[in-house]
């Protein structure tokens, strides 16, 4: 039973596996599904994956890492922690305006965490559970507002790859057709993490929860105080820019505009 | 890089994420897949647009930072403590 960063991390980094990865993530409709999850894992084991993933508590989900938290396992404190501590930052970060604040955000939300769990009743994913806590303190600390969205006014993709029929001037190429497994697999990943931390708020913050973390946009509206409309806005021009830098690296160069 | 009646290849991938989203009305998502059916070079940005959401889905957690972790670790064993004092 691996989660499902572990079967990234055990089918990409250590298999080298990127393309079957992603394809099947892609067929199965992204890679925040069950069916995924079970299809990487069986990847993984079909190559004989023993790795130091596979190690305890590091495999586990959420929920059997709480039920040991409640006994006090500070090993799966960890691995909670390490799961989602970078997320929850970023977060908070969206709301107040420096980051050792948006870490005391954090540490404050593992507070809360820990003097709530056993009145944790599952109603939500616990995922949900931990990042409400944490824009609900980050709010109260906060004084920044994006209420109102500055739309970023620069065109996703740039203007200059069309003509004045608005078709390509260059086609692109699809990914599968440029992403080689002799490219190693955590070049493209760090590529993207780079892109994504290269976003300017709020669309980093819009990215993370939805393509990063997997949360609906309805979630991410609710967490960010703003409308999914908006929400979605943000992701187009946040995903555009991850593509574009993507590409470039695919295409071997620097990202090209 | 065919220009179908409907809509500009500019238009379309305009649509793209929304369209991924399931946020299309029903009319803009017909004129998109109709476009996409006509259009080799736009069904490779909506490839290369799932495949970056995947990608994005696979990052994994930024590395912590060993200071925060035992400061995290701290307030944890803290908490233990005040618990079995109780």
């Amino acid at each position: 039973m691996y989660t499902l960063n572990e079967c990234r991390l055990i089918g990409q980094v250590e298999l080298g596996r990127t393309k079957e990865l992603i394809m099947s993530s892609v067929s199965c409709g992204g890679l925040h599904t069950r069916d995924t999850k079970t299809h990487v894992y069986s990847v993984a084991k079909r190559n004989n994956v023993t790795s130091r993933w596979a190690n305890y508590p590091r495999c586990m989900e959420d929920e059997v890492l709480l039920e040991r938290i409640l006994g006090g396992d500070r090993d799966a404190f960890t691995d909670l922690v390490e799961r989602y501590q970078s997320s929850l930052v970023r977060l908070a970060r969206y709301y107040v305006k420096t980051e050792s604040s948006a870490e005391d955000v954090a540490q404050d939300t593992w507070i809360a965490v820990m003097k709530g769990l056993e009145k944790f009743e599952g109603r939500s994913s616990f995922k949900t559970w931990l990042f409400r806590i944490a824009a609900n303190r980050a709010r109260k600390t906060g004084t920044r507002e994006f209420r109102v969205v500055n739309v970023d006014p620069v065109d996703p993709v740039s203007s200059a790859r069309f003509n004045e029929a608005g078709m390509w001037r260059e086609a692109p190429v699809p990914f599968t057709e440029l992403i080689d497994d002799k490219l190693a697999n955590a070049e493209v990943l760090e590529a993207c993490r780079s892109a994504i931390r290269d976003l300017p708020e709020p669309q980093q913050s819009v990215v993370t929860l939805r393509d990063v973390e997997g949360l609906s946009t309805r979630e991410v509206s609710e967490l960010l105080e703003i409308s999914e409309a908006n929400a979605r806005v943000l992701l187009h021009r946040g995903r555009a820019k991850i593509r574009e830098a993507l590409e470039g690296k695919l295409k071997g160069g620097d990202s090209w505009h | 890089m065919a220009l179908t009646k409907d809509i500009t290849c500019h238009q379309a991938v305009a649509l793209v994420s929304d369209y991924l989203e399931g946020a299309l009305s029903g009319r803009d998502r017909r004129r998109l897949e109709r476009h996409l059916e006509a259009c080799q070079a736009c069904s490779a940005y909506l490839e290369q647009m799932r495949i970056t959401i995947a990608i994005s889905g696979s990052v994994g957690p930024e590395d912590l930072p060993a200071e925060a972790l035992s400061r995290l670790l701290d307030v944890f064993e803290k908490y233990q403590q005040d618990k079995s004092n109780e």
